[in-house]
């Protein structure tokens, strides 16, 4: 009776390496891209497969392998960025309220919000402002951009994401507050006023 | 003077804006929704950021989380990587 079990495993090993050589390029393409640091992006890639071929059994065959893979490794990039929000090495830099507000609480002349030319949802269609929102968010302090990321590649609510992160709601809100600012005036400048 | 008398009775729009992005992610608590509401209805400039702040929410919740934007690299980038991760599942 051991042999049947024996050719199940073998499938699966064959299973799993073809999958590592059909996605393993686009993966770390994308945790490249998310990382922006080449060690950990192929931590995260390997750490992928290992996670996949431990839990193979949760894998419904209906569901593309792809799209299986993506959701770990996206939650193994999470993990990376609640690391990076919690380090106490990436805290440094950012613009604080103050550069936007007077002391009377009040938008400051220069960051007073404009409106902006063209502001519609189909700005994602275009590669160049793809590229400078990219460019935004890597101008960022780092533990603000992981939060943001962390925020929208997670998808999970705020409640959440400060459980995870045992930080409380208001530290969670107010480093986005600070973030989104940065964000938004980053965009107008380099963007919506060029 | 308009201004002052905003902040005065109901909020600045430092708050206005924090709570513009804590709605986002949070709920708000009552008092905190009738505030930031008189504060909208009074305030141009909050009621533009809150406006740009809505499209940076929608913009950032469709890309960051789109795979198919990743920036390509060349195929041999990854060929020592595929071998390394073969020989770790055959262990």
């Amino acid at each position: 009776m051991k042999e049947p079990v024996k050719n199940v495993r073998a499938d699966a090993n064959e299973m799993m390496k073809s999958w590592v050589t059909l996605f393993t390029h686009s993966m770390y393409e994308w945790a490249y891209y998310k990382v922006a640091d080449k060690a950990t992006a192929e931590d995260l890639v390997q750490e992928t497969f290992l996670s996949a071929f431990q839990s193979l059994d949760r894998f419904r065959q209906e569901s593309q392998p792809k799209t299986w893979l993506f959701s770990i490794l996206n939650h193994k990039i999470t993990d990376h960025f609640r690391k990076k929000v919690k380090s106490p090495l990436v805290n440094e830099g950012g613009a604080g309220l103050d550069h936007y507000f007077d002391h009377h609480g009040e938008w400051g002349d220069h960051s007073r919000p404009q409106q902006w030319v063209g502001d519609d949802s189909h700005l994602l269609d275009r590669p160049e402002f793809r590229n400078t929102l990219d460019e935004c968010m890597r101008r960022l302090p780092g533990s603000w951009s992981a939060a943001l990321q962390l925020k929208y590649l997670s998808e999970k609510d705020g409640k959440e994401i400060c459980q995870d992160l045992q930080i409380s709601p208001s530290n969670f809100w107010q480093m986005l507050h600070r973030a989104k600012l940065q964000l938004r005036k980053c965009l107008e400048v380099h963007w919506f006023k060029r | 003077m308009k201004k002052r008398i905003i902040h005065f009775f109901v909020l600045s729009c430092k708050k206005a804006s924090g709570l513009i992005e804590k709605n986002l992610y949070f709920k708000l608590s009552l008092p905190e929704r009738i505030q930031l509401r008189w504060h909208l209805t009074l305030c141009d400039a909050c009621s533009t950021y809150k406006k740009q702040s809505g499209l940076l929410h929608d913009l950032l919740s469709r890309h960051e989380h789109d795979h198919t934007q990743a920036p390509p690299l060349p195929e041999d980038a990854t060929q020592e990587l595929k071998e390394k991760i073969i020989r770790k599942l055959e262990h």
